[in-house]
């Protein structure tokens, strides 16, 4: 109440000590006059007149406190002395409201501080979905909330690792949070601390705290916000002030729980376009056509289990006529098989195109010569089948890197396996695949697909396997590729009904029609 | 024999649990450079499988050890010989007979 004036009281309700005065002038006093609790003159009456000596003088008291005096001059009896205690109570009274309304608005005014700075909190982690930044505010508005002079928002990631941000930022080196943070953070149990100046945490810090008040908030599992208030100004960290923190605190948890999510979903966002772009890339990679030869037919396509895959089909016409297939299964998945699958597919396309002869041994063996190192790196490899079609001839000339199922169906004979020679390309530094020739009659058929056909599962762990596929071709045979192909597709998906495609299903197939 | 460590899988060797096989492999290699895998509970294996295997065996062999397999049940034993990885493994019938082999 030191500040408390009572100038401000005579001044704020003149008019009511005017009537006052006016009473006693009118009763017979000579003056009337208020005095600080200095006794320096405040206001006389009558106005403008030099204050004479009292006759009688009551203090004005607030909460027990001498906050001034009343003067009356020229009356002395003892009624007058009564009436004259009543209105320096009176004033008393005015003034210990004045005083009551005087810190409520100044409460009022916090508060409003304090909704104000929480919706501006909740504004900026809005705005910024960067999570520093977010902390960085955090600390600062924790700081001037609660009256503090310094503050820290750190949060704790699935790494075990600590982002903090203090304020004043250049008070502190961040840093010097962390060591009291492992140690309050060892405890795991408790969320809330509360601690003074001896209290141990506190004395294995460099900088001097006073009075420490700190909440962890459970954003998930492995990931927490840790809000910390340090040195409270001129006094301690009181009930309200833990309330307040509270207040702060759990809000703040939500919205960087937010900020976290946004980041992750731009994250992904940013994954799924890029898979998105490689998958068209890849989509591009396989043959937009079959190409249109006379005597055969052509039909191919290719369903990849995740965006890209590393199943390949290709179909290369050289100047001569010489129709060159290749079909290639990467070991692994995704990213990785994809691109090399597009190397793979890079090589044995330009070296197909040079060629004049069926050799599709050498194409092989060159094509591994050129991408061993590289397959050997990443340990990966690529099963592929090559077949050169003839179609002077009608002879399909082909060489076998441990790809699986190649089968042949001869027009009037049952559908076989033609198994690999040699292990999968980027195995071996040589090739170890030789070239073999099958006569096409009109009717004949190869079938070449990928794993994700023989492999597709239904529930109980059963797969289509070998034989089913075999005997799917012998009842198709009559087909056309094109048809053939959707029936293959329908087929292996009827099979599996409802089970995830868990491999890149690819299948090409080849017919002599004439 | 107590160079040679058996290492037992099971289940499917595929993508999923390749990760973990890799793993293990890798351990093994840490001590010693002869390993037989045993595969008589592995049912099934795809090309992920197969190139974890492919790539525990050659880092046998840059040691001067080897990897060889035993026990392959029918359907991975199809799948060896298709892709004709039969001819980069010494694969043998019996755990017995690969400690042997490796001894």
């Amino acid at each position: 109440m030191t500040h408390f004036q009572l100038a401000t009281i005579t001044d704020l309700h003149h008019a009511a000590f005017e009537t006052l005065a006016t009473s006693w002038l009118q009763a017979g006093a000579r003056a009337l006059y208020l005095t600080d609790e200095t006794g320096q003159l405040i206001v006389h009456w009558p106005r403008f007149s030099e204050a004479g000596t009292a006759d009688i003088t009551v203090p004005i008291l607030l909460n027990g406190q001498l906050i001034g005096n009343l003067h009356l001059c020229g009356v002395l009896d003892p009624a007058s002395r009564q009436r004259l205690t009543f209105d320096a109570q009176m004033i008393s009274g005015i003034a210990q409201l004045e005083f009551e309304l005087e810190k409520m608005t100044t409460d009022i005014i916090d508060q409003q501080d304090q909704l104000m700075a929480l919706h501006q909190m909740a504004q900026t982690t809005r705005v910024y979905s960067d999570i520093r930044q977010n902390l960085v505010d955090l600390a600062q508005t924790t700081a001037q909330l609660l009256k503090a002079e310094n503050a820290f928002a750190v949060l704790q990631t699935q790494a075990q690792e600590l982002l903090v941000a203090a304020y004043p930022e250049e008070a502190v080196e961040n840093s010097e949070w962390a060591p009291l943070l492992q140690q309050l953070l060892s405890d795991p149990n408790r969320q809330q601390w509360l601690l003074q100046k001896n209290d141990s945490p506190l004395t294995a810090l460099k900088i001097p705290i006073r009075n420490l008040l700190v909440k962890k908030i459970g954003i998930r599992p492995g990931i927490a916000l840790i809000l910390g208030a340090a040195n409270k100004q001129q006094t301690d960290f009181q009930a309200p002030d833990v309330k307040l923190f509270s207040t702060i605190a759990q809000p703040a948890g939500a919205n960087l729980e937010n900020a976290i999510l946004h980041q992750e979903m731009l994250a992904q966002a940013r994954i799924q376009t890029e898979m998105e772009l490689a998958k068209q890339v890849q989509i591009h990679l396989l043959p937009q056509h079959t190409p249109q030869l006379p005597g055969i037919a052509l039909a191919a396509q290719s369903r990849p289990a995740s965006h890209v895959g590393g199943d390949f089909y290709d179909f290369v016409v050289s100047v001569n006529q010489l129709l060159s297939l290749t079909f290639g299964d990467v070991s692994g998945k995704g990213m990785p098989a994809a691109l090399l699958m597009a190397m793979l597919r890079t090589v044995l396309r330009g070296k197909s195109k040079e060629m004049t002869a069926a050799e599709p041994a050498w194409l092989l063996s060159v094509t591994n010569e050129s991408l061993y190192n590289d397959f050997s790196d990443l340990n990966m490899f690529a099963t592929v089948f090559v077949a050169q079609y003839d179609p002077y001839h009608h002879l399909l000339h082909y060489a076998n890197d441990g790809h699986a199922p190649v089968i042949f169906r001869p027009v009037h004979g049952q559908a076989r396996l033609l198994a690999a020679d040699a292990p999968p390309l980027g195995m071996l530094p040589i090739n170890l695949a030789e070239s073999y020739q099958l006569a096409l009659e009109p009717g004949d058929l190869l079938v070449v697909a990928s794993d994700g056909f023989s492999e597709a599962e239904r529930s109980g762990g059963e797969m289509f396997g070998y034989d089913r596929l075999l005997h799917f071709v012998d009842q198709h045979a009559a087909c056309g590729p094109s048809e053939l192909l959707q029936r293959l597709f329908e087929a292996v998906d009827s099979f599996s009904s409802g089970y995830l495609q868990a491999d890149d299903q690819t299948a090409l197939i080849l017919k002599r029609m004439e | 024999m107590n160079n040679v460590k058996v290492v037992e899988l099971q289940g499917r060797l595929d993508a999923h649990q390749g990760k973990l096989v890799d793993e293990k492999l890798a351990k093994v290699l840490d001590t010693q450079s002869r390993t037989v895998v045993n595969l008589s509970k592995v049912h099934f294996i795809d090309s992920t499988g197969l190139s974890i295997l492919v790539k525990g065996m050659k880092h046998h062999r840059e040691k001067a050890g080897d990897l060889v397999l035993c026990e392959l049940q029918q359907p991975v034993r199809i799948i060896f010989e298709l892709t004709r990885l039969d001819r980069m493994f010494a694969i043998y019938p019996t755990e017995t007979e690969a400690l042997q082999a490796l001894n």
